[in-house]
């Protein structure tokens, strides 16, 4: 095994590794006398520590070594868990995190400050109960800044560039109400003139409100101390402002003579090592040996079945030429569910960051909420989970954020005082369907109806036929959203919009169930599969269509008397329900004349609960059929999702019915 | 040989009576004419799709985009593959002729004669034993048919 290989093993285990971790911590939090809980995390760190510092990683053996000693602490009985011990844990598994994604970028580890959480972890190891006073503002002030080398070589590159450092250190008045928000403030302030390269707390956790009134900022400026200090002091809600500029005595780093040069060679050999591990890593999926073993039965049955056909060549026999052909098909059919198969992996991998996501919003948006996830073992396509994570994560934001109430306001309500964010995954038919739902305060149907009208996406005429699914989906619309007040979360109006373009980038469809005060629901329903579909091939004036079986619901006759128009749209009465009528002749501006006829055929789809009616001329059959991209000069037509080509080499286009209804 | 005297290969077709020039680099290969899908919506210019050996292929027409009359394809009718970026798109022209080798200094900007359509697309003129060959660009082609 060479060296590459080690490295892609290693990515691969600290991966798992690291989930294993979260996901364990989680757990901790609940069950903090779970006794195998916390032999599973001291395992996983232990393992990591021995990994990484078999691989030369320092950073991240070292820091798996820190959290190692808490946990044995904690598994001797000699300490409680405590939330400052998880959030200590945590704090480090993320810095773990971004170790490892460093190395997986640029094939070595980032030059992280380790030193504040290793000193913090072994604060708790030395005297759980105390404060540890080690990186307190004050103290760090008197003994110097602690920089890391690579701060050290910024700084050195910015005086050679004409930039001067400063140390600024920042209190804030006592009443001062959004900290964070007045620290952004202040960083925007020293951006201005130049860049801040290190801050104690870090800009993560002044983000994330984690200090107390002070804090302290290096960075690099190109103007005069006076002007900044000037700048500064305009800002409000400040109790004091102390700047200083940086002697080279000032700072005490780690050893400086000798590691800037060898992390110049260590940046040289990156670039080869990142392309080698990007090729390999994060596309590869573990295949259960009895998957594979099916799909070599399959093959080696589809040689058998040519040699057949070879046979026949040679003998003209018609019958025998019938049935292979049907064996042929059989067999074709199999192993393209065998492939398929291979390619599914559990929708697990996805859901199982979410607890750690919601975790983290319940705390900075101050609210109580439980997650339950169900069918997590829900099998889907390698390709939906790597797209679907991002709209699910927008989507359980806006559950915390705009759905779940505070708790005060959900008892006066009589709801328990801890949300419910709900994730289920299963299969229906040849579907998989996600759904994301909450039981906070559901979404204003007037209100969006009303900002829809302000926005002019909807006449006030016509906002009064529209149903209230149509209304909902308005929510969907780019720059759309009823959010009053702009948080951190969500509520930019960005997001919904991309939430239904990257899902239907999938093949997918979005639904909402809302009533206010019960909740919300967003049904997401995904092909299982993305390259062979079941299709039925249709004729319209000249030309064939095939439109995908899955968003068929039935197919029916009418007698073309029976189409209703309103208001200037045909309708047809289908099951007592009036659904739009569309002529795909016209829609799809076919050329030659159209067809009158007395009863009119037409395809009754459905795009999530939505139904409507294509007429049709003529039924061809179904068929399975390959999915191909148009190409890109034709990737702006939105009512074809692709082509494929018949046995007799004809090109037949696929009608998107999401688009066209 | 000097950066300027240096030789570039061009394809050139006809259409009409006039002849034009496309960058060979730019050309994956060149097929004969085949059945043609029509795909609704899809930019005038845009005649469909073809099945290019198992591979579905935009097809647009260079008689659409240099602004001529429409003809039936005949025996002569050929689709120029073209590729740039991660774009690929067959052209159907009348007829392709032959290949050229011309040196860069020959390669004249005569653009201001052309009418709007083509001043679009074509990036320069070269004379052809007494006629005038129009070089057609196709990064600007393909950029200016996907906006």
């Amino acid at each position: 095994m060479d060296n590459e290989q080690y490295m892609k093993l290693f990515i691969e285990e600290s991966k798992e590794h690291l989930q294993n971790l979260n996901n364990n911590l989680l757990v901790l939090e609940q069950q903090p006398d779970n006794a195998d809980v916390i032999n599973e995390i001291f395992r996983s760190a232990h393992t990591l520590k021995g990994m990484a510092g078999s691989m030369g990683f320092k950073n991240m053996a070292n820091l798996a070594h820190a959290m190692e000693n808490v946990l044995d602490k904690i598994r001797k009985g000699n300490m409680d868990v405590s939330a400052d011990i998880m959030d200590a844990l945590f704090e480090a598994l993320d810095i773990l995190d971004g170790l490892l994604q460093g190395i997986i970028d640029k094939g070595m580890e980032d030059f992280m400050d380790i030193n504040d959480i290793s000193a913090k972890l072994q604060g708790l190891v030395d005297d759980s109960g105390s404060k540890d006073a080690d990186h307190s503002p004050q103290k760090l002030e008197r003994e110097g800044i602690p920089l890391a080398d690579h701060h050290l070589h910024v700084m050195e590159e910015a005086v050679k560039n004409g930039f001067t450092p400063y140390y600024i250190e920042v209190r804030l008045k006592e009443t001062c109400l959004m900290k964070a928000a007045r620290a952004y403030i202040i960083f925007k302030a020293i951006e201005n003139f130049g860049h801040i390269i290190y801050s104690n707390p870090s800009a993560q956790d002044i983000e994330e409100e984690k200090f107390d009134l002070s804090f302290s900022v290096v960075a690099v400026c190109k103007a005069e101390l006076d002007t900044i200090k000037k700048e500064l002091d305009s800002i409000s809600e400040i109790e004091s402002i102390d700047i200083r500029e940086i002697h080279p005595d000032d700072i005490h780093g780690h050893s400086q003579s000798k590691k800037p040069q060898a992390q110049e060679t260590d940046r040289t050999a990156a670039p080869q090592i990142k392309d080698k591990i990007s090729r390999g890593t994060g596309r590869s999926i573990r295949v259960n040996i009895g998957r594979l073993d099916r799909l070599m039965n399959l093959v080696s049955e589809l040689i058998i079945i040519k040699n057949r056909l070879q046979d026949l060549q040679r003998y003209g026999d018609t019958a025998v030429m019938a049935e292979s052909l049907e064996y042929l098909g059989r067999v074709t059919g199999e192993l393209h569910d065998a492939v398929m198969k291979v390619r599914m992996i559990p929708i697990q991998v996805v859901f199982e960051q979410f607890p750690r996501t919601v975790r983290n919003l319940a705390r900075s948006t101050g609210k109580e909420v439980k997650l339950n996830i169900f069918g997590a073992e829900t099998e889907v396509d390698r390709t939906i989970v790597d797209e679907i994570g991002e709209p699910l994560i927008h989507l359980i934001r806006n559950a915390i954020d705009h759905g779940i109430e505070p708790p005060q306001e959900r008892i006066a309500l009589g709801k328990p005082s801890a949300g419910l964010v709900e994730l289920k995954a299963y299969h229906d038919g040849d579907s998989v369907v996600i759904e994301v739902s909450d039981d906070g305060r559901g979404i204003d149907i007037d209100k969006v109806l009303k900002r829809a009208i302000e926005q002019k996406l909807v006449s006030r005429e016509e906002a009064e036929t529209l149903s209230q699914q149509e209304i909902l989906q308005f929510i969907f619309e780019a720059g759309f959203s009823t959010a009053e007040k702009v948080t951190d979360i969500s509520g930019r109006g960005v997001g919904m919009d991309v939430v239904k373009t990257k899902i239907e980038s999938i093949g997918g469809v979005v639904d909402i169930d809302s009533r206010p005060n019960h909740g919300t629901r967003f049904i997401i329903r995904l092909p299982l599969t993305l390259s062979i579909i079941q299709a039925l091939l249709v004729s319209v004036g000249q030309e064939v269509y095939a439109i995908p079986i899955g968003s068929i619901k039935e197919i029916i006759e009418i007698p073309a008397k029976s189409i209703k128009l309103v208001r200037q749209k045909e309708f047809i009465d289908y099951r007592g329900l009036l659904i739009p009528f569309f002529r795909l002749a016209k829609v799809l501006e076919c050329p030659g004349e159209v067809k009158a006829d007395d009863v009119v055929t037409a395809v009754i789809v459905k795009k999530g609960e939505r139904l409507a009616a294509l007429s049709v001329d003529e039924l061809i059959g179904q068929q399975e059929i390959v999915i191909k991209p148009l190409g890109k000069a034709l990737s702006k037509i939105k009512i074809v999702s692709g082509a494929t080509i018949l046995g007799d080499g004809r090109v037949v286009l696929i009608l998107d019915v999401n688009h066209l209804i | 040989m000097s950066e300027s005297g240096q030789l570039k290969q061009y394809i050139a077709f006809e259409i009409d009576d006039e002849i034009y020039a496309i960058d060979v680099l730019f050309v994956e290969s060149i097929e004969r004419m085949t059945q043609i899908t029509r795909v609704p919506h899809s930019p005038p210019e845009v005649l469909g799709v073809i099945n290019l050996r198992g591979d579905v292929m935009p097809v647009m027409s260079a008689r659409r985009m240099l602004g001529y009359e429409e003809k039936t394809a005949d025996d002569a009718t050929r689709i120029a593959i073209l590729r740039y970026d991660e774009c690929r798109i067959g052209m159907i022209v009348d007829r392709v002729t032959e290949i050229l080798n011309i040196p860069q200094d020959e390669v004249l900007w005569g653009g201001e004669a052309l009418d709007e359509k083509r001043k679009v697309v074509i990036s320069g003129l070269i004379n052809l034993r007494d006629k005038p060959v129009m070089i057609v660009d196709i990064p600007r082609t393909l950029e200016w048919l996907l906006n």
